[in-house]
C-alpha cells in the first residue's frame, strides 16, 4: 500500500467523521432548536401551580449529608419553616459517616423539632445512593422529597413539589434549581445561564411535551410505591437520579417538572471543582445509556418520541468527543489535496456550519431562558460561555476516555464524591455581625452572608420579616 | 510586488472587529454583574389563595399612615406621588359614578349603575356594585354583592360573603372567606371560598340511579371470568400493575356496567366511567375522560385532555385537567380533609346547582353555563360509549 492509498483511506475516513459529527450535532441542534421555539411559542406552560396546597399526602423529606458541617442547619431550618402540616411531615437528616460536626448539629436539630429524625450511617457502602437506600428503608411518607445539603428550600417548596403527584402515573416530578452564587466566579455566572437553559427550556418542553423531564436527585420527589415498583435507588450508578429516571420512564411511570418550584443550590465556583463534577456526570450518564438504552428502547410504556429523547438525552455526552473527532477530520480534510477539488464553499460551509449551528443551538437557548426569566443583563454574558463550553468538552472527552478504558481494562471509575462546598464558616463572612450560634438572631440584617451555622437562611428570613 | 488583496484585508478587519465586539460587550456585562447577589427566589413565599387582596389591605395600612388633608366631612385625602387615596367614613353613590382615586371606606360602600372606578377600593364594611359597572379592583371586610354585567379588571376579595351577579366578569381571582354565588354567565380566573355555590338548577337524581346491578371491579379479583370482564367492557390483556398500588390499562376504556375502582388506574386512551359508579382511587386519562352521572370520586381525577363530571357527581379530592373541564348540573365537591380544588388548563365550564367547597381554577376563565350549553359540550367531548355488537350488524 502506497503513502497514496493510504492518504485516501485517511482521506475517506475523515469525510465519515465529519459525517456523522455533521448528523449527529444537527439532530442535537435541531433539539435545542426545537425546544426553544416551542418553549417560546407556550402561552400557559402545564403546571400545577393551582392546586399547591390541595394536596397534601404524608411525605418524608431525605436529606443525605457527609460532612456537611457548614450547610446542614441551614437546609434543616428551612425545611422546619415550609407552611408543610408538621403532622404529615418527616425530615429524615442522614449523617452519612461525617467526621466533623454533622452529626451533632443533626441531634441538636432533632431534640428541638421532633419532625427531625436523624439517620447516622457509621458504616456500608459510601455515596449518596446507598445514604437514600438505608433512608428510604426508614421513610413512612407516601412521598420521599429530596434536598442536597447545600439547598435552601423556601416555605413553599414542599407544597410545590406534591402537588404534581395527584396525578397517579406521576412517579417522581423535579423542581428547579438556580445558582445563589451567579456573581461570585464567572464559571458560576455562566452556570446560572446553563441551568437556566436546562429547566425553564430544556424541562418545561420536554414536560408540555409529554416527554421525560429528567429527575435531579436533589430539589424533587419520588411516589414511593413507584421507586419500590422499580427496584428502589441504584447505589452503583454515579448518576443514581438518571438511572431513576430512565428506569421509571421505561417502567410506564412519568417525571413531572415544576418551574415554580424553585430552590437556591451552589454552583461550582472554580474549574476543577466543576471538572470533577462534569466528569461524574459524563460517566454515569454513559453509563445508564449502556445499561438502560435497550430497556428505554423496548419499553412498551413509551411513545417512539419519547424513546427518541431519552437516547438523546442519555447519549448527550457523546457529543463531545464526536465534535472533537469533527474537528480533527476537518483539519485532514482542510489541508488535505481533496480539498481544492470540489467547491470549497461547499466545504467550508459544511465544516464551519456543523459547529456553528451546533453551538449556536445551545447558545439561543440560554438567552431564550435568560429573558423568559425576566434577565436581560445575564444574557449578554452567553458569548463568553464558549469558555465554559470548551471547558466541558475537555473534561467529557476525558471522562468518556477513563469510562470506555475502564470498561475494556477493568480499571475502577473515580467512584462517587461530594461537590465542594463554598458556604462554609467564614468563608463568605464579610463585616456582618452574625452571632453564628445557630439561633437565627444575627444583627447584621443587610448582610446576605454572616458567620456560623444557620446564617444565610436566618438572615434572609429576618430581613425580610424586618 | 504582488497588489495588496484590500478586499481580503478588510473582510478580515470587519470579521476581526465583529468578534472583539461579540467579547468586549459580554465582559463588560461580566464586569457589571460581577458580586452581584441572585435575588430570584424570595424563600419566605407561600402561596395564599386571597394574596391579592390581602397585599393591598397591607399596602394599604402602610399608605394610610402618610400626611392627610382633612376636609370637614371628616374624609381625608392623602397624596403619594401621583396616587391619590381617600379615606371616607361612608359611600353611597349614585349612578354613573367615576373616581380615578383609591377608596378606602371605613364602612359600607355602594354605586349606582354603570359606575366606574379605575383603582383598587377597600370596605371595612359591606359592598354593593350596580349594574354594568367597571371597577379595578374591591376589597372588603364584610360582603361583595355585584350586580349583573359588573367588570372588574383585576381581583375581588371578600371576608364575608360574595355574590357574583348575572354575566359579571372578574379578569383575574374571586375570593371569599365564607361563600361565594356565581350566577348564570359569570367568569372569573379563578374562584376560592369556603363554599361556591352556582344559580339554583332542579336536578332529579333518580334519573341517573344505576340501570344494571352488576359492577366492573377494576382491578378484577383473581379469578374473575375473562369473558364475563370483557362483556363489560374490560378487556383484561390490556391491564397491567404498574406499581403495587397503581394500574395501566393500555387504550380506550369504556365499561357497559358501573365501575367499582379500588386501586389507582391510568388509561392510556378515552375513559367513559358509566353512571352510579364508585372510584375510591385516583383516576387519570390520557385522553378525554367522563365520569357518569351519580358516580363517586374518592380520590382526584386527572386527564390530559379535558374532563366531563356527569350530572349529581360528588368528588373529594383534586380534578385536574391538561383542557377543558366540565362540572354538570348537581356536581358536588368537598372533603372532610380540607378543601378540594378543581383546575382546567383551559376552560372550566360550571353548570347550575354545582356546590364546590374550595376552588375552581383554569387557564382560561371559569364559566358559569346554562344547562343547553353543558348539553352541547357533553355532545362534543364526552367519549362515545362502545356500540353494542348488535348496533354494529
Amino acid at each position: 500500500m502506497g503513502k497514496a492509498d493510504l492518504l485516501a483511506i485517511l482521506i475517506l475516513f475523515a469525510k465519515v467523521v465529519v459525517g456523522i459529527a455533521i448528523v449527529v450535532l444537527t439532530l442535537y441542534a435541531a433539539r435545542h432548536y426545537g425546544f426553544t421555539l416551542y418553549r417560546l411559542s407556550l402561552r400557559r406552560p402545564r403546571d400545577t401551580n393551582e392546586l399547591v396546597g390541595f394536596l397534601t399526602p404524608r411525605i418524608s423529606v431525605l436529606v443525605p449529608m457527609h460532612n456537611e458541617e457548614g450547610v446542614a442547619a441551614d437546609v434543616l431550618h428551612a425545611l422546619v419553616e415550609c407552611d408543610y402540616d408538621h403532622d404529615r411531615l418527616e425530615i429524615l437528616a442522614i449523617n452519612d459517616r461525617s467526621t466533623d460536626r454533622t452529626g451533632q448539629i443533626i441531634d441538636a436539630f432533632a431534640a428541638e423539632h421532633p419532625i427531625i429524625k436523624p439517620l447516622h450511617r457509621t458504616s456500608g457502602a459510601g455515596g449518596k445512593g446507598a445514604a437514600l437506600i438505608d433512608a428510604t428503608r426508614q421513610a413512612t411518607g407516601d412521598i420521599l422529597l429530596l434536598f442536597d445539603a447545600d439547598y435552601f428550600p423556601g416555605r413553599a417548596m414542599l407544597k410545590m413539589l406534591v402537588s404534581p403527584f395527584c396525578d397517579p402515573e406521576i412517579g417522581a416530578v423535579m423542581g428547579r434549581v438556580i445558582p445563589h452564587n451567579s456573581g461570585t466566579s464567572l464559571l458560576s455566572a455562566l452556570l446560572g445561564l446553563e441551568r437556566a437553559a436546562g429547566y425553564q427550556i430544556g424541562q418545561q418542553a420536554r414536560f408540555n411535551l409529554g416527554l421525560t423531564p429528567q429527575f435531579g436527585g436533589t430539589v424533587g420527589g419520588v411516589r414511593a410505591t413507584a421507586l419500590k415498583a422499580v427496584g428502589g435507588w441504584n447505589s452503583e450508578s454515579l448518576t443514581e437520579d438518571t438511572d431513576l429516571t430512565f428506569r421509571m420512564a421505561a417502567s410506564g411511570w412519568k417525571i413531572g417538572y415544576v418551574n415554580r418550584a424553585e430552590c437556591y443550590e451552589e454552583a461550582p465556583e472554580s474549574w476543577p471543582v466543576r471538572k470533577r463534577q462534569i466528569v461524574r456526570w459524563a460517566m454515569g450518564h454513559t453509563e445508564c445509556l449502556h445499561r438502560l438504552g435497550g430497556e428505554v428502547w423496548s419499553s412498551r410504556f413509551m411513545s417512539r418520541f419519547e424513546k427518541l429523547d431519552a437516547i438523546f438525552v442519555l447519549g448527550c455526552y457523546w457529543t463531545a468527543p464526536i465534535l472533537v473527532m469533527g474537528w480533527l477530520a476537518s483539519l485532514v480534510l482542510l489541508f488535505s489535496p481533496q480539498a481544492h477539488q470540489v467547491p470549497i464553499f461547499a466545504v467550508a460551509l459544511s465544516l464551519v456550519g456543523y459547529q456553528l449551528f451546533g453551538s449556536q443551538a445551545t447558545f439561543f437557548e440560554m438567552g431564550a431562558a435568560a429573558l423568559l426569566d425576566g434577565k436581560s443583563r445575564p444574557a449578554d454574558l452567553v458569548p463568553l460561555n464558549l469558555v465554559n463550553f470548551f471547558a466541558s468538552t475537555g473534561a467529557i472527552c476525558e471522562a468518556l476516555l477513563r469510562y470506555y478504558s475502564g470498561r475494556i481494562f477493568g480499571s475502577p471509575g473515580p467512584g462517587w464524591h461530594k461537590t465542594k462546598r463554598y458556604r462554609e464558616t467564614g468563608i463568605h463572612s464579610g463585616n456582618g455581625n452574625g452571632n453564628g450560634n445557630g439561633n437565627g438572631h444575627g444583627d447584621g440584617g443587610k448582610q446576605l452572608y454572616i458567620q456560623g451555622a444557620n446564617g444565610l437562611y436566618s438572615c434572609r428570613l429576618e430581613e425580610r420579616q424586618q | 510586488m504582488a497588489p495588496i488583496p484590500w478586499t481580503f484585508l478588510a473582510f478580515t478587519g470587519v470579521v476581526g472587529g465583529i468578534i472583539y465586539l461579540h467579547f468586549y460587550f459580554a465582559h463588560n456585562r461580566w464586569r457589571q454583574v460581577r458580586g452581584q447577589e441572585t435575588e430570584d427566589i424570595d424563600p419566605s413565599y407561600i402561596r395564599r389563595e386571597d394574596y391579592f387582596g390581602q397585599s393591598f389591605r397591607t399596602k394599604l395600612r402602610s399608605w394610610l399612615e402618610l400626611p392627610a388633608i382633612t376636609s370637614p366631612d371628616g374624609a381625608r385625602t392623602i397624596q403619594k406621588s401621583n396616587e391619590r387615596i381617600r379615606v371616607i367614613p361612608a359611600l353611597r353613590l349614585a349612578d354613573r359614578a367615576q373616581s380615578d382615586d383609591i377608596l378606602s371606606i371605613q364602612s359600607d360602600f355602594s354605586c349606582g349603575a354603570s359606575s366606574n372606578f379605575g383603582r383598587e377600593i377597600y370596605a371595612a364594611g359591606n359592598v354593593s356594585v350596580g349594574t354594568g359597572s367597571k371597577l379595578q379592583a374591591v376589597a372588603a371586610d364584610g360582603d361583595i354583592a355585584l350586580a349583573p354585567e359588573v367588570e372588574v379588571a383585576r381581583w375581588v376579595d371578600s371576608w364575608g360573603e360574595l355574590r357574583l351577579g348575572r354575566n359579571c366578569i372578574i379578569h383575574s381571582r374571586a375570593t371569599a372567606r365564607k361563600s361565594a354565588f356565581l350566577d348564570v354567565g359569570v367568569q372569573a380566573l379563578s374562584v376560592f371560598a369556603a363554599e361556591i355555590t352556582t344559580a339554583a338548577g332542579a336536578m332529579d337524581a333518580s334519573r341517573y340511579a344505576a340501570s344494571s346491578p352488576d359492577r366492573l371491579q377494576i382491578p378484577p379479583p383473581a379469578n374473575a371470568d375473562r369473558s364475563a370482564l370483557s362483556r363489560m367492557g374490560l378487556d383484561l390483556s390490556k391491564l397491567s400493575p404498574l406499581g403495587p398500588e397503581c394500574w395501566i390499562y393500555a387504550g380506550s376504556l369504556r365499561p357497559e356496567v358501573p365501575v367499582h375502582l379500588t386501586a389507582q388506574l391510568v388509561v392510556r386512551g378515552d375513559c367513559s366511567i358509566p353512571a352510579s359508579s364508585l372510584l375510591e382511587q385516583d383516576l387519570k386519562a390520557s385522553g378525554n375522560l367522563y365520569v357518569g352521572a351519580g358516580s363517586e370520586c374518592k380520590g382526584n381525577v386527572v386527564s390530559e385532555k379535558s374532563i366531563g363530571l356527569g350530572p349529581g357527581v360528588h368528588f373529594a379530592g383534586i380534578v385536574h385537567a391538561d383542557g377543558e373541564i366540565l362540572l354538570s348540573n348537581g356536581v358536588q365537591g368537598a372533603s372532610p380533609a380540607g378543601p378540594v380544588a378543581v383546575d382546567a388548563g383551559s376552560w372550566l365550564y360550571v353548570e347550575q346547582g354545582v356546590t364546590v367547597r374550595g376552588k375552581l381554577a383554569s387557564g382560561e376563565r371559569v364559566r358559569v353555563i346554562a344547562p343547553t350549553s353543558a348539553q352541547a359540550w357533553r355532545r362534543k367531548h364526552q367519549p362515545a360509549v362502545r356500540p353494542k355488537p348488535s348496533e354494529t350488524k
